[in-house]
């Protein structure tokens, strides 16, 4: 049910109205607004601590903000706990890798398909019994297709904590993908990555974007990926919203140049 | 009675005897193995074949084909074969100029790809002007953005190929019974040691004659497993692969990918495998340094047991009967080491490891004899093609390579170069009459390599003619011959050695086993950044010098590695240092390093080298190193 100021425009699929999030005196999130379109990649970029991944824990639920609304396809879920927020079809992946570790990539990825398990119950499944098998086979199809995707064959049935820092990072966006979502919201996906799998990477996203997921949230620090991907760019600095736009607009925007060449700096040390 | 076999004539010959019956192919597709019987093999050449004379191939005409061991890359060849056409593969990792001159020079109008970044390779040459008509593509992923008309996908073209038939029933058939044993299956090109590449053409004729000498020499049945993973444009995937399916109907299983061939592999569990050089001297590495890691428990029980298997190896290439209590000791060391750590290789079904390609030293072939792995070595050439002399049960020693096969005479002329005539010999060179009529005379193919005939008829092959050095003191240098026992030590990744007439001692330019070195590092806190950083350390030049000297006791005090240096960094394909199957370059090498070589024999102790390099994404950079030069042995500086 669309919540108060909701308008339905079509095209839209999340919405994020006058978010303010604060933890204690810091305003983490201070009045941000803003809109995705579908099927296109909005970059959400700004210097560190400037709210980007606050707003991304906003809207998937992790963090309850004080005042504001998120809607998704026009339904308010400012309220809804991250596990249903998932269900709705918002899918995203961490800065720092959560997987299990101990378990291998397929195992993992698994994990993810569990919202998608229709037919077996607990206790069928712990049993193994029924429709558990069947189900356990098309889950497994579903998470192998994901693994053909994201190249990961070599690492299938290897543990997840021995694994280099792009492949986690890889198999972390596989989870995602393995929730089906409608959007995907992903933090910081380049991070500590070298050049060569920067490039994967955003070859990766910008498949994902045309093959299975429309619509991508990119938190992201690489200003070259940004720009070579995304479609929409919105720019914070300490929780405002300070430009928005397609990539040509936002780099040349002075408040934009500003926050990332070190006036805030000097607000900082004044 | 005239041998008029093709290889599509007896591809359906299986499929009338097998139909969907029996299994032809394996891929593993989403972590589970596809089957595809004779009826898909037949489906699959016939339709692609008829698509791609409604693209205009026609009989004589060059299909080129860019990809990995792929079922679509064997469909693509045989339909090309079926309707009279010629197949020739380039190898994925070629750099666009490379393509751009294999393909220039094979005229294929044609061109079948396995991805997206195979097309872009092929369209980018295209807009510089290569004349290409169709490219087809049959891995789909990222094609999205593409609207060429003149690119396909494998699947449109099987779909042309049902409405050819439709149009001109039995079609198909007629073309295929066209077929003649002498017409040309397929264009290989050589690996080009020794200048360009060569398109060595191979009838049909040569093809199956060859795959017959596989199957003899190897026992191959119908049931025997072939895992297809060396590059397929490989005279060694031709012949195991290609064309032998055609002889035995045996199964070829495609892996994966490349990188999870090891894990395919243990699944196999194949009875036969055939590696080329590069791959048992990188398996005996990797193991070495695998076991230097392993538990104490481990270690200890290998060490202590790895002897029985040097001793067991000894009685089977001695050829003699080992006593009970040997025999009862290896039974033991099989069980606790041997068995285990074949099985951690993949190998533990092997009944027969076979290697080609180029030189595989001596240790290399005990220590895998030693744990249970006696490597049957031969000698063969793509225009041979394949191997043309292999060595059997009976007759293995090291260093040599066997006796020739059925069908194949040799002959060593007078200074020492080795001469081959037989049924199964390739036709001649494509668009190179010089080069033909250089090679091929009075139906003796001149190889250009040096080599000897001993007492039991076996062969023992150098190198090179050209490679082979004399030195100052007229002592025979063999630079492969010591490279290769260089390459036995885990930390060395490669090794090039240089001599000459003018010069006393032999030295060697070291490219380190970065992984291993650096693993060897850490555990001694030495501190390092690079590659180029740790192979200039004091203490890895120390490593270094101490296994040149331990791995080459064998060899002649004069022949043997007295100065040497590391290399900055590892000797490249990319760069054309080496072939696409691993083998030095050795004239552009000596050009290239040749003045840290003069360094080396003008007793200095530093090189200083200047060079492009150029990283993998095409950008070049020049860099400057000032490299040290090590002096060992019983040199004084």
């Amino acid at each position: 049910m669309p919540g108060i100021g909701y308008q339905d425009s079509g095209n839209e699929i999340l919405r994020v109205q006058d978010l303010q999030l604060s933890f204690g005196g810091v305003q983490a999130l201070n009045n941000l607004s803003f809109k995705v379109q579908k099927g296109q990649i909005t970059a959400i970029i700004g210097p560190n601590g400037s709210g980007k991944t606050c707003a991304l824990n906003s809207i998937s639920g992790f963090y309850r903000p004080q005042n504001g609304k998120v809607f998704f396809n026009g339904n308010d879920i400012t309220k809804l706990q991250p596990e249903k927020i998932t269900r709705l079809g918002i899918g995203r992946t961490f800065q720092n890798i959560e997987l299990y570790p101990s378990l291998n990539c397929v195992d993992n990825l698994m994990v993810a398909r569990h919202i998608r398990m229709s037919r077996t119950s607990g206790v069928t499944g712990f049993l193994y019994f029924g429709w558990a098998h069947a189900e356990e086979i098309m889950q497994r199809e579903k998470v192998e297709e994901i693994i053909d995707f994201l190249k990961l064959e070599a690492v299938r049935k290897m543990a997840v904590g021995a694994l280099p820092y792009g492949i986690r990072k890889r198999i972390d966006l596989g989870r995602c993908l393995a929730l089906e979502p409608e959007i995907m919201l992903l933090d910081e996906p380049m991070s500590g990555m070298n050049l060569e799998e920067k490039e994967d990477m955003s070859r990766f996203i910008l498949d994902i974007v045309e093959e299975k997921v429309p619509s991508v949230v990119l938190v992201e620090h690489d200003m070259g990926v940004v720009m070579d991907i995304a479609d929409e760019i919105i720019v914070l600095d300490f929780g405002r919203k300070i430009a928005e736009g397609t990539p040509t607009e936002v780099r040349g925007n002075q408040k934009v140049i500003e926050a990332y060449l070190g006036s805030t700096i000097k607000q900082n040390t004044s | 009675m005239i041998d008029e076999r093709t290889i599509p004539k007896l591809l359906i010959q299986a499929y009338h005897k097998y139909g969907d019956k029996k299994v032809a192919l394996r891929k593993k597709s989403l972590g589970v193995w596809k089957e595809y019987t004779w009826n898909d093999v037949y489906t699959n050449v016939k339709y692609f074949s008829l698509g791609l004379i409604s693209l205009g191939f026609k009989r004589g005409d060059v299909l080129a084909i860019l990809g990995d061991n792929d079922p679509e890359w064997y469909f693509g060849e045989w339909a090309a074969q079926a309707v009279g056409g010629i197949a020739t593969g380039i190898f994925v990792d070629c750099l666009p100029i490379e393509v751009e001159y294999l393909i220039t020079h094979c005229g294929a109008r044609i061109v079948m790809t396995e991805d997206q970044e195979q097309v872009d390779k092929i369209l980018s040459l295209k807009e510089k002007g290569l004349n290409v008509d169709y490219i087809i593509y049959w891995d789909r992923r990222g094609m999205w953005g593409y609207d060429h008309t003149f690119l396909t996908d494998y699947r449109n073209v099987i779909e042309m190929g049902e409405k050819y038939e439709r149009e001109y029933l039995g079609k198909f058939e007629q073309l295929v019974q066209m077929g003649k044993s002498e017409d040309i299956a397929a264009i290989c090109y050589t690996s080009g040691t020794s200048g360009v590449p060569k398109g060595a053409m191979l009838s049909h004729r040569a093809l199956i004659l060859s795959a017959e000498g596989t199957a003899r020499d190897f026992q191959w049945g119908d049931n025997t497993n072939y895992a297809a993973f060396m590059p397929p444009g490989w005279i060694l995937d031709q012949v195991n692969g290609i064309a032998a399916i055609a002889v035995c109907n045996n199964i070829i299983n495609f892996v994966e990918e490349p990188e999870t061939a090891p894990a395919d592999m243990r699944e196999l569990g194949p009875e036969f495998v055939f590696y080329g050089a590069r791959h048992w001297e990188n398996l005996a590495s990797t193991t070495l340094t695998k076991m230097s890691d392993a538990s104490l428990f481990r270690k200890f029980t290998y060490e202590l047991l790895l002897p029985v298997g040097y001793k067991m190896s000894d009685f089977t290439l001695a050829q003699q009967a080992p006593s009970p209590m040997w025999r009862a000791l290896w039974r033991f060391a099989d069980l606790l080491v041997f068995h285990p750590l074949r099985d951690k290789l993949g190998l533990s079904r092997v009944r027969i490891p076979g290697t080609g390609g180029t030189y595989l030293g001596p240790n290399i072939i005990k220590y895998f004899a030693a744990i249970g792995l006696p490597i049957r070595t031969g000698y063969g050439l793509t225009e041979s093609p394949s191997h043309c002399v292999q060595t059997s049960n009976t007759s293995l020693k090291p260093g040599c390579a066997g006796i020739p096969g059925l069908n194949r005479e040799i002959r060593i002329t007078e200074d020492g170069e080795i001469l081959l005539r037989g049924p199964a010999l390739f036709s001649g060179y494509w668009k190179d009459a010089e080069g033909t009529a250089n090679a091929l005379k009075d139906g003796w193919f001149h190889t250009g390599d040096a080599g000897a005939i001993e007492q039991e008829g076996q062969l023992v092959y150098f190198e090179r003619v050209a490679d082979v050095l004399t030195m100052k003191g007229g002592v025979i240098l063999s630079p492969t011959f010591i490279e290769s026992r260089l390459k036995f030590s885990p930390y060395i990744k490669d090794a090039m050695v240089f001599g000459g007439e003018t010069r006393a001692f032999a030295s060697a330019l070291i490219n380190i086993n970065f992984e291993v070195v650096a693993k060897w590092a850490e555990k001694r806190h030495i501190p390092f950044t690079s590659y180029l950083d740790l192979s200039q350390r004091p203490e890895v030049y120390d490593l270094i010098g101490s296994e040149i000297v331990s791995n080459t006791t064998v060899i002649a005090k004069e022949a043997g590695v007295q100065r040497f240096v590391n290399l900055h960094k590892e000797f490249d394909p990319d760069e054309g240092e080496l072939t696409r199957t691993r083998k030095l370059r050795r004239k552009l090498m000596q050009e290239r390093y040749s003045v840290i070589v003069e360094a080396i024999y003008e007793g200095k102790k530093n090189a200083s080298f200047e060079s492009d390099i150029r990283y993998q994404d095409g950008k070049t950079k020049r860099i400057h190193v000032n490299l040290e030069i090590r002096t060992i042995g019983g040199l004084k500086d």
